[in-house]
């Protein structure tokens, strides 16, 4: 048993893309009542960093969900999961910019 | 020159694996021979390299998870280009291919120039997905006498169904004892038979859409460096963009080996790969059960199948199956943490009791090389909401879902959803769903024909009998939820 106690212990890894850990998503969301008093799934993913990764999310979301929900129901507020739903920009996947550039557009 | 790994499979009981010229790319300086028709990620896996990157913040060194394009830890910078999802991007002799640290990446560097093709086309019909459900819906459609386009971001049609080498259940309109990968080869045949009315587009990605104008906006990568940027304007569109691996919260969690099942699946099956000698399975569902049994057939032994519900939701042949090849089935057990140097090395699970709590002292060390997550499936909507659908979190369906009427419209009109993408099902409603979505996109547009017609009638009916057995109870309530009239 005297290995164990020596293990390096791995962090609990919640939004890959931008490395942001459970731990940071419950403080987080401490921080964001405290200091902002807010609720809010939008602001929460601003905050956190969750959801805004190359991935937009689709390994993330769910468990953003679940930590908001949790810690809400925790301090009584009841949310509507379909609130919580980021808003989804283009492009959706990691493109070159050059891709996207067109030398002949004009500016309006 | 030193041992060279290989993790390539060269015999399997029912697969054989068709490897192209052999090929030659450069990894951090070191030379990697793959096959033509192998992924960057596969050529990697089977050359024994698990890491792809490091972290942006902690630079944690990462492994690709998904497999299919959807996660975002296969992204490396090959020949100059950062962010290249080498999962999905066929190998190219010569081609270099770097780790890739975190967002330094994002500091431009044009290594290489890119070439651009614009192209501006419009469709009766536009598909995105060639899964079984984005599949059906094109022969529909084209059956109608549509012109059509099929994206797909994978270089090879099929979804899901090209990594399924097991007999599928169901019935005979389902294919019934018929192996996924059958099914996908007939697919594409019947597909092809339509090749004046049906574009294909592989490598292709959806990235946005324009509302007003209903333009979709994709790429294709023809080669790195070289694109076609597409605006691609559908009168009807079908979304048939199926689903993306869930992951687990645990310590660990992001070490490389740590994969989806589905990812393990696509390595072993599509590719002849070995992702890892004796990985641990988390979920012992129908999934986690039915690639714990290939992995058998590619040589590759289960350590455990483990699971925190007391009874296992898999189809009891195929969990008979795996318990008498000796692969032990731990019910009410969960992983505290993965450990490892690197890579993942162990893993520490314990048992629970009726609450789901740790029962004390109940840890055990399990020593593995994989862990492999079959932990369910969420849909992908990205489309759909960029689109403007309605979505509405629905747990019976997997997660976040369009609202739909009886012939999978969504709520924004001349928009369908098929397959995955609308509910976690299987590939046999998945291509129901998407004959029923590819008649009412052309059918919807004023295209008239009595076959298509009638197809569509016998396949929602299909759908009803199917899920009115009570093992799909679930899913027809939570179709209730999202359920309006057209
Ligand atoms: C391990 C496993 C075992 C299974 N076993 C069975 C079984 O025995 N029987 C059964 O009936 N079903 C089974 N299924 C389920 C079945 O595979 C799926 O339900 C089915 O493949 C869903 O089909 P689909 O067409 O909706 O999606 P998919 O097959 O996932 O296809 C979606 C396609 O869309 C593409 N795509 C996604 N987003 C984009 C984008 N933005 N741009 C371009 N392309 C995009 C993807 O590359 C993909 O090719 C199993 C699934 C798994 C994972």
């Amino acid at each position: 048993m005297e290995e164990e106690t020596h293990r390096f212990h791995h962090p609990a890894i919640v939004c890959r893309c931008m490395d942001i850990t459970q731990d940071e998503m419950v403080q987080t969301f401490f921080a964001m009542v405290k200091f902002l008093g807010s609720y809010d799934a939008d602001t929460y993913r601003r905050l956190s960093g969750a959801v805004t990764g190359f991935c937009q999310g689709r390994g993330c979301l769910q468990h953003l969900q679940r930590i908001l929900a949790g810690k809400l129901r925790e301090v009584g507020v009841q949310i509507d999961p379909d609130k919580l739903l980021p808003r989804r920009r283009p492009p959706l996947q990691p493109v070159p910019m050059g891709l996207l550039y067109d030398p002949e557009a004009v500016e309006l | 020159m030193s041992q060279e790994i290989d993790k390539r499979i060269y015999e399997h009981p029912i697969l054989k694996f068709e490897r192209r010229r052999p090929v030659y790319i450069l990894f951090e300086d070191k030379r990697i021979k793959a096959y033509e028709n192998e992924t960057v990620a596969a050529a990697l896996y089977a050359a024994g390299v698990i890491q792809f990157s490091y972290s942006a913040k902690y630079h944690r060194p990462r492994g690709p998870f998904c497999m299919i394009g959807k996660c975002s830890q296969c992204l490396m910078r090959v020949n100059g280009v950062p962010h290249v999802r080498t999962c999905i991007t066929p190998v190219e002799d010569g081609m270099t291919v770097e780790f890739e640290h975190g967002h330094d990446a994002e500091l431009p560097t044009p290594k290489q120039p890119i070439h651009v093709e614009k192209k501006n086309i419009e469709y009766d019909v536009v598909i995105i997905g060639s899964g079984p459900a984005g599949l059906s819906a094109a022969i529909q459609a084209a059956r109608a006498g549509a012109k059509v386009a099929v994206l797909d971001q994978s270089p090879v049609l099929g979804g899901q169904l090209i990594k399924q080498t097991h007999k599928f259940f169901g019935t005979k309109e389902s294919f019934a004892g018929t192996r996924g990968v059958d099914i996908a080869k007939m697919l594409v045949d019947e597909v092809k038979d339509y090749d004046e009315n049906i574009d294909i587009y592989p490598s292709t990605q959806a990235i946005g859409y324009f509302r007003r104008e209903k333009v979709l906006v994709a790429f294709q990568t023809k080669s790195l460096g070289k694109y076609n940027l597409l605006n691609l304007k559908g009168k009807s569109y079908v979304i048939a963009t199926g689903a993306m691996e869930r992951s687990l919260v645990f310590p660990g969690n992001d070490l490389p080996g740590v994969m989806g099942a589905g990812a393990a699946q696509t390595l072993m099956n599509v590719f002849g790969i070995r992702p890892a000698e004796e990985p641990l399975i988390i979920g012992a569902g129908n999934v986690g059960v039915i690639i714990a049994y290939q992995a058998a057939q590619a040589g590759i032994k289960v350590k455990a199948v483990i699971d925190i519900l007391p009874k296992t939701a898999a189809y009891l042949v195929h969990a008979a199956k795996i318990r008498r090849m000796g692969i032990p089935i731990l019910m009410r057990h969960t992983v505290q943490e993965a450990y490892g140097n690197g890579k993942v090395e162990g893993a520490t699970v314990y048992e629970v009791d009726d609450k789901f709590r740790k029962v004390p002292g109940s840890e055990k060390n399990i020593e593995i090389d994989g862990i492999w997550l079959a932990v369910g499936l969420t849909p992908s909507v990205e489309v759909l909401d960029l689109m403007g659908a309605q979505i509405k979190f629905v747990p019976e369906l997997g997660g976040y879902v369009p609202l739909r009427t009886p012939f999978l419209e969504t709520t924004v009109s001349n928009v369908f959803v098929a397959g995955d993408a609308s509910c976690i099902e299987e590939a046999s409603t998945a291509m129901m769903e998407g004959k029923i979505a590819g008649a009412s996109a052309v059918l919807n547009i004023g295209f008239k024909n009595d076959k298509v017609e009638k197809e569509r009638k016998n396949a929602v009916e299909w759908l009803d009998m199917f899920r009115s057995s009570p093992h799909y109870a679930r899913i027809k309530q939570g179709l209730q939820k999202v359920l309006v009239q057209g």
